[in-house]
Parts: structure tokens; C-alpha cells; sequence
């Protein structure tokens, strides 16, 4: 399980894909990530082949600046699925990583999926 | 400057400070730019004759979405056959229904300012012509343009254009952009808004982009005009900031590194050989995906030069007037070159080209065009030369275009999904190429084409919508089973005045 991101926006992304993995590797469900940009959610990380279910899209903004798309989150235990956005919000913002420009040198974990 | 009206000193300082070299050098391997000339007539010339059945092997390829290589493009510009041209154009067309479904997506150009420091030769809003009558729009004024277009016409993309002069800057592009997204409109049966503006604006160094992706930019489209190098410098006089080749040829590379991760190519074709333009796109297309993680162009653009007031390059010698046959070629070639890519087909052309060109690949067009400063609000229906950059081949209705579109067979698509919820870029460029992205594409064009339909629809084009809807559902319903009950209950929420769901 992930177990701690640095600040740069590459780490980030390695980050917010081996998230995206062990989501699917646990739940069978694809996510992934984007970045906030007023009506854009333009891409950030994650599963590249997300959506191949064909349900309409779930968007959910884990802070101003990043969101978590899936096309299957419901699928996802009760009470887990918030577990999962608590503990990335958490990261991303202890991170220094909520809004663009920032460099932090805090490091987050996240919480286990499982 | 060459030869033209003097710049004051504002537009001379501002001139002076756009071009950062460190964002050109950057992208060179040994001082050179990814163009090279003489390479790329080398390869069109080495590839004469073509074997069918290479150029049978090439479309395979083309149909299994793979980018083809600098040399069978080649091979392709050189079919003589006429019998495999049909083949050509039907394989083209088969590419298209194969990613994108047969769904067109249709968008209005928003010129918003005509100031202009360049110089170009071929262009209206050229500095030198006195006769084009300048104005930029306020935000006020480009609201009145939105909510014409959104609440009147039906629109929800638009591509917004400006000319390269410091009061359309980043700062004011971004301005016009939030002021397209506020607006919203009552309709018929529920509201309108703009969801997507793409924008055509010259380069711009990375942190000008990046204020322009913070309000949320769909496309950045900027196009090279021509890659042929003398021909560049013939165009565009020394002196004017667009004469700068390679400034031009790597904004796309700036603005991906700036995150704005859909980007646009195009060429005006007219300049010089269409031949070689279409290697210097599918080089650049080449370039793109090479530096970025095979991420190319969203969309490809395909204008023909077009005569403009006060512009008399049409009529030298160095035009190279393309026919309406090589037309056809050359956009056939482009959707096979770059099979996963948009190809976007605009009102320069005459309705009836524009009908006999749609089926080689086209993916989007515009309609209810107007390109003068301000003339969607100011309601004028005559095209009036001398505030707009070239004259209009077809000035139809957007009603009108869809009832055309409808009974030829095609599902007209207002959607805007992929860039709200993170299918752009990488994962747009997967979706695409493995297929998957049509299914979208099918599923979002039949949602969008109601809330049209509802709220802007003539009779005479509702009806012929309704029959393209009652087919796509039941395609949906064997297609798509999984997906039907999920759209049912979407169709039928809009149908109730509910508006922008989607897939």
C-alpha cells in the first residue's frame, strides 16, 4: 500500500497511480485523477483505460485543486469509499500539493485501503 | 519592421518581450527544429509508384488506429490509381466511424479582437490594412456574443479567436474566456451555456499558458500556417513577431509543458504544396507524441486560403490554389495518418464541398458562422469584408446544416464531456486509440442532440433528428446493452427540461 508521497507534481502523479491500481487491484474499480482548472478536469494520473464500463462518470473533488473521476465508485463497500477520500484528501493537502505552486516538504500518507 | 504602418512604442515593448528564446532552444536537437525540407521531399519523391498492395498494408494499419510513418504517408501522396483512391477515401471514412462513431461535433468560431502587430501576407487582420476596421471586444460585448450563441443558436463549444497585439493578451484572453462561461441562458424547454471554449491565439511563452489553463481552456490551437521554412519567410516579413518559424512551431510543445494537454494542429493550406504540408503535420503530430508520452493533436485543421479585403496574395504567383480533388486527398490522407485524431472541417468551405468532403474523416464542423468583431450580437447576415479575416464559403444555419447532417445520416454532437471529467490528454489519446472513446462519443451525441432538438430545433430539422435519435437508440440497445438503461433514464431526465448529463 502507499505509504507516503513527496511534493513534486511527478511524485504526486506516481502516487495518485499506484492509488489508482491498488483501487482496482481491491475493488475492481477503475479511478483516476485530474486536475481542477474551472470547468476542466483535465488528466492527472490513473487508469488511462478508465471508463471502459460505459456508466456515466463520478466526480468527486478531494480538494480545489484535485479530483477523483471513477465510473464504477458505488461498487465500492459502504464506508470504504469514504475511507478512500478522507485519507487522499489527507494526503494531497499535507502535501503541500491543494493548490498549484506550492512546495512543501511535509510528506502524507495515506491510510490503507483495504 | 518591413515595410508597414509603425508599431507605437507600447506595441513595440510588447513585441519585444514575448519571444522567450530558452523556450525554442529547449526543444531542438542540434540546434535544429523537427522540419526538415529537403528530408521531406526526399521522401515524397522516393516513394513514387507505390505498390496497391503496400498501400493496402498502410490502410490495415491506418484502421488498427497506429500514427503511420513519414514514408507511407508518402506512399499515399503518391497514388495515381484511381480505383485505390476509392479505396482511400472509403478507408478513411472507416477510420473516422471507427473511433469517433458517426457523430459530427459542431462548435461557432467567437472572434473577439482584430488588433494586430503581424504582417502576414495572406491575412486580413494584417497591420497594414487600412481597410479592416478594428475593434476588441469588451467583456460586456463578448457575454452579449455568448448568450447569442448559447441562448439563440444552441452552441455549446466555441473556439474563441484573437489577434496577436498587446490588448488581446494572455491576461485578456483569460478574461473573455471566464466571461463565456458565465453566461446562461433560458431556452425552450431548459437553459444553454457555453461548456467548452477552445481557443485559436498566437503562441504564447509557458506562463502566459498556464493562466490560460487555469480558467480552464478546452483546445490550444495554434496553427503553423505552413512548415515549409522559405515559404515561412516569404508570408510572414522579417521584422513581425510571427516571423519567428520556430517560436510558432513549438507553442504546442510550451503549452503541454504548460499543462494545457489537448492541442491543436493546422496548416493553411494555399501557401505552398499541400503535399508537403501534410508531412510537416503528421512530423509534427510525430514530435508531439515522441517528447509526450505519445500524446499528439486533438484536433487537425485543414483551412484553405481564402481571399480577404485588402489582401492581394491570392492573386501573386506564389498561391498555390488548391482544387477541390486534392482536397479530398489531402484530408483523406491526414485522417489516415493520424487515425486517432479530430479533424475539423470549417464554414470556409462552400456547403457543397463541405458535403462531399464530411465522409474522408471529418469529425467537426461549425455552422451559423460569423467571424466579423461583435457579429453575432450585432445581427448583421451580410459578410462584411472588412471586419473579417477572410470571406465565408457557407454561411447556413446551424438548423440548417444539422437538417443536412440528419438526413445524410450523421448524429450531430454537442458534447463536451471528456475535459470535466478527466478524459483529455494521455487518457483521452488511450480511449481513442483503442476504440473506446466512440462509445462515449455515441452515448453523449444522443443525450446533447435531445437538449437540442428541444430547445432550438425547427420543426422541419426536429423531425428529421427525431428519426437519426429513434435509430441511435436502438443501436445503443444492441450495441451497448450494459449502457442503455443508464441513458434511458438520462434521455428521459432531459426530455424533462434536465440539462448536461452525460457519459
Amino acid at each position: 500500500m502507499a505509504s507516503g508521497i513527496s511534493t513534486s507534481r511527478e511524485d504526486l502523479k506516481r502516487f495518485l497511480d499506484r492509488t489508482a491500481q491498488q483501487i482496482l487491484d481491491t475493488y475492481g474499480v477503475e479511478v483516476w485523477f485530474a486536475e481542477i482548472m474551472g470547468r476542466r478536469w483535465s488528466y492527472l494520473a490513473g487508469r488511462k483505460q478508465g471508463g471502459a464500463t460505459l456508466l456515466p462518470p463520478h466526480r468527486i473533488e478531494l480538494t480545489g485543486r484535485y479530483g477523483l473521476v471513477s465510473d464504477g465508485w458505488e461498487r465500492i463497500p459502504a464506508g470504504r469509499g469514504e475511507a478512500i477520500v478522507s485519507s487522499l484528501r489527507e494526503a494531497i493537502r499535507g502535501a503541500g500539493v491543494a493548490r498549484p505552486g506550492l512546495g512543501s516538504t511535509s510528506v502524507a500518507s495515506v491510510s490503507r485501503l483495504r | 519592421m518591413e515595410g508597414g504602418l509603425a508599431l507605437d512604442s507600447r506595441e513595440q515593448d510588447w513585441v519585444g518581450s514575448v519571444i522567450k528564446e530558452d523556450e525554442i532552444t529547449r526543444y531542438l536537437t542540434d540546434g535544429d527544429d523537427f522540419i526538415d525540407d529537403d528530408a521531406l521531399w526526399a521522401q515524397i519523391r522516393g516513394n513514387r509508384n507505390p505498390d496497391p498492395g503496400r498501400i493496402r498494408d498502410i490502410l490495415q494499419k491506418s484502421l488498427a488506429i497506429e500514427t503511420l510513418a513519414l514514408d507511407e504517408t508518402a506512399a499515399l501522396l503518391n497514388v495515381e490509381d484511381r480505383p485505390l483512391w476509392e479505396e482511400i477515401f472509403e478507408t478513411a471514412g472507416a477510420v473516422k466511424r471507427k473511433v469517433y462513431d458517426n457523430r459530427i461535433v459542431t462548435f461557432a468560431p467567437l472572434y473577439c479582437s482584430n488588433f494586430c502587430v503581424n504582417n502576414c501576407r495572406y491575412c486580413g487582420f494584417r497591420r497594414d490594412n487600412r481597410i479592416e476596421r478594428r475593434r476588441r471586444l469588451s467583456q460586456e460585448e463578448v457575454r452579449n456574443e455568448a448568450r447569442v450563441l448559447a441562448g439563440e443558436i444552441g452552441h455549446k463549444r466555441l473556439i474563441a479567436v484573437y489577434g496577436e497585439h498587446p490588448l488581446s493578451d494572455a491576461r485578456y484572453i483569460a478574461d473573455t474566456i471566464r466571461a463565456m462561461y458565465k453566461v446562461k441562458q433560458e431556452t425552450r424547454n431548459g437553459f444553454g451555456q457555453i461548456r467548452r471554449v477552445n481557443i485559436n491565439a498566437a503562441p504564447m511563452c509557458i506562463r502566459d499558458l498556464e493562466m490560460l489553463r487555469e480558467v480552464g481552456i478546452g483546445t490550444y490551437q495554434v496553427f503553423q500556417e505552413t512548415y515549409h521554412h522559405e515559404t515561412y519567410r516569404h508570408v510572414h516579413p522579417a521584422g513581425t513577431l510571427k516571423a519567428d518559424y520556430r517560436w510558432r512551431l513549438y507553442a504546442l510543445h510550451r503549452a503541454i509543458e504548460a499543462g494545457v494537454d489537448d492541442v491543436a494542429l493546422g496548416v493553411l493550406f494555399g501557401l505552398y504544396d499541400w503535399r508537403f504540408e501534410v508531412m510537416g503535420l503528421l512530423c509534427h503530430a510525430h514530435d508531439l507524441e515522441r517528447r509526450f508520452n505519445g500524446l499528439g493533436p486533438h484536433t487537425i485543421s485543414f483551412p484553405r486560403l481564402e481571399p480577404a479585403a485588402g489582401t492581394p496574395f491570392t492573386r501573386e504567383k506564389q498561391y498555390c490554389r488548391i482544387s477541390n480533388e486534392d482536397f479530398r486527398k489531402l484530408v483523406a490522407i491526414l485522417r489516415l495518418s493520424v487515425p486517432y485524431t479530430g479533424m475539423i472541417l470549417t464554414a470556409r468551405e462552400r456547403a457543397d464541398v463541405r458535403r462531399e468532403v464530411l465522409p474522408l474523416g471529418c469529425t467537426q464542423t461549425d455552422a451559423s458562422t460569423r467571424i466579423g468583431i461583435g457579429a453575432y450580437s450585432d445581427r448583421y447576415d451580410q459578410q462584411e469584408a472588412e471586419r473579417q479575416q477572410f470571406i465565408l464559403g457557407d454561411t447556413r444555419s446551424l438548423d440548417e446544416v444539422i437538417r443536412e447532417l440528419a438526413d445524410d445520416g450523421y448524429i450531430t454532437s454537442f458534447c463536451t464531456a471528456g475535459y470535466r471529467c478527466g478524459r483529455t490528454g494521455e487518457h483521452i489519446m488511450k480511449l481513442l486509440r483503442s476504440g473506446k472513446e466512440g462509445r462515449f462519443c455515441k452515448l453523449n451525441a444522443v443525450l446533447t442532440f435531445r437538449e437540442w432538438l428541444d430547445d432550438f430545433a425547427s420543426e422541419p430539422t426536429k423531425q428529421a433528428g427525431e428519426r437519426v435519435i429513434r435509430r441511435e437508440l436502438e443501436e445503443i440497445r444492441q450495441q451497448m446493452p450494459s449502457a442503455h438503461p443508464q441513458l434511458m433514464e438520462y434521455y428521459r431526465r432531459i426530455e424533462d427540461g434536465e440539462r448536461d448529463l452525460y457519459f
